[in-house]
């Protein structure tokens, strides 16, 4: 007579080594997870991505996360061939959630993996997700798959929890073990055995939600609250510069009162803060509630990029400067300053809008992943030496090494006239180019 | 320099100009280092100050009847001083613009009255270019001297926290802003006589204008973003106090809370900004979205009154409900700008007549304002629907047995929109239980 599976004894049975814990997903959320946990307990890493595995055996780190020396020292067991995923009782997935062009949910990442982990679960296993997704996606989009696959009955044969990601790339104060874990399960016994196996590596300790949707709701309002905010320095960037007033005097002005919340107006890109509000929104727009604050954040961050160009066609009209054909350098092309990952950057925005008033900027950026651009965005980057001779010069992203330029670095930059310069993220002093046409946030 | 000086030596005088929650703190902290008239419209107020009575609970009678402000309501007083400080309220209209009238005719009175040499400092809560655009040409008119010649302007941004004991004008950092350098430095270095906190010296009036209008607009749209969640989570079955508890263990997270906005600064502030933006040909977004949300709060809440009523098996025409709190903030006696109103009044076009009770509140002031009669709350029984509006401490001591007390027979419905009680508690003792 074949017995129900338990569970009481799982987390004891990973400790002690008796079961294996298995990573999906092995990007900069699914690896540092892996590397910690395998400090404690026995660890496979699955990727389907056959070249990545290979990196990572041979302890390279792409991700830059956990670096290659944590690889090479690592006891994760790399591998590509799903059907080791049912060598393992404790299914962490690990993959991402992007959207699609029209900004709906792409679940299919979440799904695939679904679909993988159905087909490999032996009974008694449980399954965490880690992805950020809207409330209702673990219990009705992936157990189902998971059913389906696997012939096995949720809640009796494995049993199903959630636990957010909350990983803040290049981040190295902010890393898994320090920051507090949200930890949730269909049922106590599932959520005891999930917090205690986090616990194992979240030294900050684990917040034990009432829900699965409620850790799922919990994660999706993290960034879009960021999003919101940053909105709003936004808008009132697009005030203030109605006004005629400078926005960072005005910002470094209320940031004096105890309770200002210090963001900056900017363009948002990147894979979590302009991305995980349209998953929120998505769910509520099919429960009839169309959101107001939310998306009404979403429009204006998304509209920056246009915005940003229309003050660059604005500036070299008052400069006198013919705007088609106008020579205009971009500085900077990766969504966040020191990173080299050009995926959802708001500056192809910028681009595109440079195009519809007849200007094809030149961009230069030497972080950026250069392959990764051309193959995306089919552009291909100028040298900083081969900015010369430019009618503007629009300085996108922060990275470090545009903060040191100097004024006659820029000088060199332009061509005769005035010097119309757009210093997007506010890295240099206004004071010092009072003879340029200076336009910032 | 030479105004500074005079006024620590006494030779000048400061005056306040407007002796409300805002002027009366800043004129009684002047008091204690120089000479300071304080100037209020209402005679009866002057009254109440000279009586040592304080009647905006800011200072405390025992510090009125010390003071040495000497309080008038006689304008030409003001001839007396070269330093004014105007701290009037910025309303708005029923239709959500600006109202200046306060501003303007406090400019009118102080232009009048106005002497050569003089500085004078604006307070209150504008859009950026009402201190030079708005109040300058009045005092000119009124007064016939030239500013930036016979007298000089500046704007200095109330950061007053009503009720609040550890963020007071000592404590908090001051922005301030003159026309010119010296101006600037003269207004920096009186004001620094009272706030140990130190001053910000604001490069243009506008930025300190600018400044101060958006502190209360991040507040507005932080607890409109929170609302607009709990209307989405409360369509998903999901408690949105829960899931805060949950984000809020996130280093970054910023703890709002649903609720709803009422009072004479965060509802109102955004929307000067949004009025000078719209000027000029911007419609704000996310700044009047935000404004939407918090103003429909009171209607959302009385229809989930109403829903709750229905999933009850409990008629709604006539339905017994009472509305425990009525005034704009916990534990204060305002009845101003309070959005509890709006729930009343919606409540009413279900054909519900809500009987409110609010021990704290100014009931005269209700009555005045919104022809509302409290009950007693020994008098709340036999409800079908008990809304607990605000936070005063009274009501967070709630015990289940006296809360069943306030019910008929059948199911009990309880609104808690401050989440002040256990939910789980209620939840098994039978409650219809409802929060934001």
């Amino acid at each position: 007579m074949e017995s129900a599976p338990t569970y009481g004894g799982l987390y004891e049975r990973l400790v002690r080594g008796e079961e294996k814990l298995a990573l999906i997903g092995l990007g900069y959320v699914g690896m540092p997870i892996a590397v910690e946990f395998a400090k404690h307990v026995k660890v496979i890493g699955f990727n389907h991505n056959e070249k990545r595995i290979q990196q990572y055996k041979s302890g390279i780190d792409p991700t830059h996360e956990v670096g290659d020396e944590a690889i090479q020292k690592s006891t994760v067991d790399f591998t590509s061939d799903e059907k080791r995923l049912s060598e393992a009782k404790f299914l962490i997935v690990a993959v991402p959630t992007p959207i699609k062009d029209d900004k709906t949910p792409d679940l299919e990442p979440v799904e695939n993996a679904s679909r993988i982990v159905g087909r490999n679960i032996v009974p008694g296993s449980i399954v965490v997700y880690e992805s950020t997704v809207y409330p209702g996606v673990t219990e009705d989009v992936c157990i189902p798959i998971i059913e389906k696959e696997s012939g096995l009955k949720c809640g009796v044969d494995w049993k199903i929890g959630y636990s957010p990601e909350r990983i803040n790339p290049g981040d190295k104060v902010h890393r898994l073990t320090t920051i507090k874990k949200i930890v949730s399960g269909m049922d106590a016994e599932t959520l005891d055995c999930v917090a205690k196996v986090y616990e194992l590596v979240v030294e900050a300790g684990v917040h034990r939600a009432s829900s699965i949707k409620v850790a799922e709701a919990a994660k999706v309002i993290e960034n879009s609250q960021r999003d919101i905010n940053i909105a709003f320095m936004n808008e009132l960037s697009i005030i203030f510069n109605k006004m005629g007033i400078d926005t960072k005097s005005v910002l470094e002005a209320a940031g004096t009162k105890w309770n200002f919340l210090k963001f900056y107006p900017g363009l948002v890109g990147g894979h979590c803060i302009g991305v995980d509000p349209y998953y929120l929104t998505y769910k509520a727009d099919m429960l009839g509630y169309h959101s107001q604050v939310i998306l009404s954040g979403r429009r204006i961050n998304d509209s920056m990029g246009k915005y940003v160009a229309e003050n660059c066609v604005k500036n070299l009209i008052a400069a006198d400067k013919p705007v088609r054909n106008a020579r205009v350098a971009i500085l900077g092309f990766t969504f966040k300053e020191n990173c080299p990952d050009t995926r959802n950057s708001k500056v192809w925005d910028i681009v595109n809008e440079l195009k519809e008033y007849g200007i094809e900027p030149v961009i230069a950026d030497p972080v950026a992943d250069i392959e990764e651009a051309k193959r995306i965005y089919g552009i291909s980057f100028n040298s900083m030496d081969e900015i010369v001779n430019m009618d503007a010069v629009i300085l996108a992203v922060a990275h470090d090494e545009f903060k040191k330029l100097e004024k006659t670095d820029l000088n060199k930059m332009f061509s005769a006239g005035k010097k119309v310069l757009l210093d997007v993220k506010g890295i240099l002093n206004p004071a010092d180019y009072t003879d340029y046409s200076f336009w910032r946030l | 320099m030479k105004l500074y000086d005079q006024l620590v030596d006494k030779e000048e005088k400061l005056s306040l100009v407007g002796l409300g929650y805002v002027g009366m703190p800043i004129a009684v902290a002047f008091a204690r280092k120089i000479n300071v008239i304080g100037f209020d419209l209402n005679a009866r107020k002057i009254e109440m100050y000279k009586s040592g009575i304080d009647p905006t609970h800011e200072v405390g009678n025992e510090v009125i009847s010390k003071t040495t402000v000497e309080f008038t309501a006689d304008e030409t007083r003001l001839r007396e001083a070269k330093f004014h400080i105007v701290a009037v309220p910025t309303p708005v209209n029923d239709d959500h613009t600006p109202d200046l009238s306060p501003v303007e005719g406090a400019s009118t009175i102080l232009g009048r009255n106005l002497t050569k040499g003089s500085v004078v400092v604006f307070e209150s809560t504008v859009y950026p270019g009402v201190t030079e655009d708005v109040c300058v040409p009045i005092l000119e008119k009124e007064s016939g001297l030239k500013c930036g010649v016979d007298f000089k302007i500046g704007y200095s941004p109330e950061r007053i926290n009503p009720g609040d004991k550890v963020h007071r004008l000592e404590t908090i950092k001051k922005i301030v802003s003159g026309m010119d350098e010296e101006t600037l430095d003269c207004v920096a270095k009186v004001y620094e006589l009272v706030v140990e906190a130190g001053v910000h010296r604001a490069e243009s009036i506008k930025v300190a204008e600018a400044a101060k209008v958006i502190e209360n607009s991040q507040r507005d749209i932080n607890i409109a973003f929170m609302n607009e969640l709990s209307i989405i989570f409360n369509k998903m079955g999901i408690d949105t106090k829960s899931v805060l508890e949950a984000a809020g263990t996130k280093w970054n997270f910023l703890k709002f809370y649903p609720g709803l906005v009422g009072g004479h600064c965060i509802g109102v502030d955004p929307y000067y900004l949004t009025y000078k933006a719209e000027m000029l040909g911007y419609h704000s977004q996310i700044i009047l979205s935000g404004r939407r949300i918090n103003d429909d709060m009171g209607k959302y809440c009385a229809e989930n009154c109403v829903k709750n009523l229905i999933s009850a098996d409990k008629a709604v025409k006539g339905a017994k409900v009472a509305i425990l709190g009525f005034t704009f903030k916990e534990n204060c006696p305002d009845t101003r700008n309070t959005k509890i109103i709006d729930i009343v009044h919606e409540l009413q076009e279900y054909g519900i007549t809500p009987v409110i009770a609010d021990p704290e509140a100014d009931a005269e002031e209700a009555k005045m304002l919104y022809g509302v009669e409290f009950v007693g709350m020994s008098t709340i029984k036999d409800m079908d629907a008990v809304i607990l509006a605000v936070a005063h401490t009274e009501f967070s001591n709630f015990k289940m047995a006296e809360m069943d007390k306030f019910f008929g027979e059948g199911k009990k419905v309880l609104l808690d929109l401050k989440g002040l009680l256990n939910r789980k508690e209620y939840e098994a003792a039978g409650y219809s239980y409802w929060r934001l």
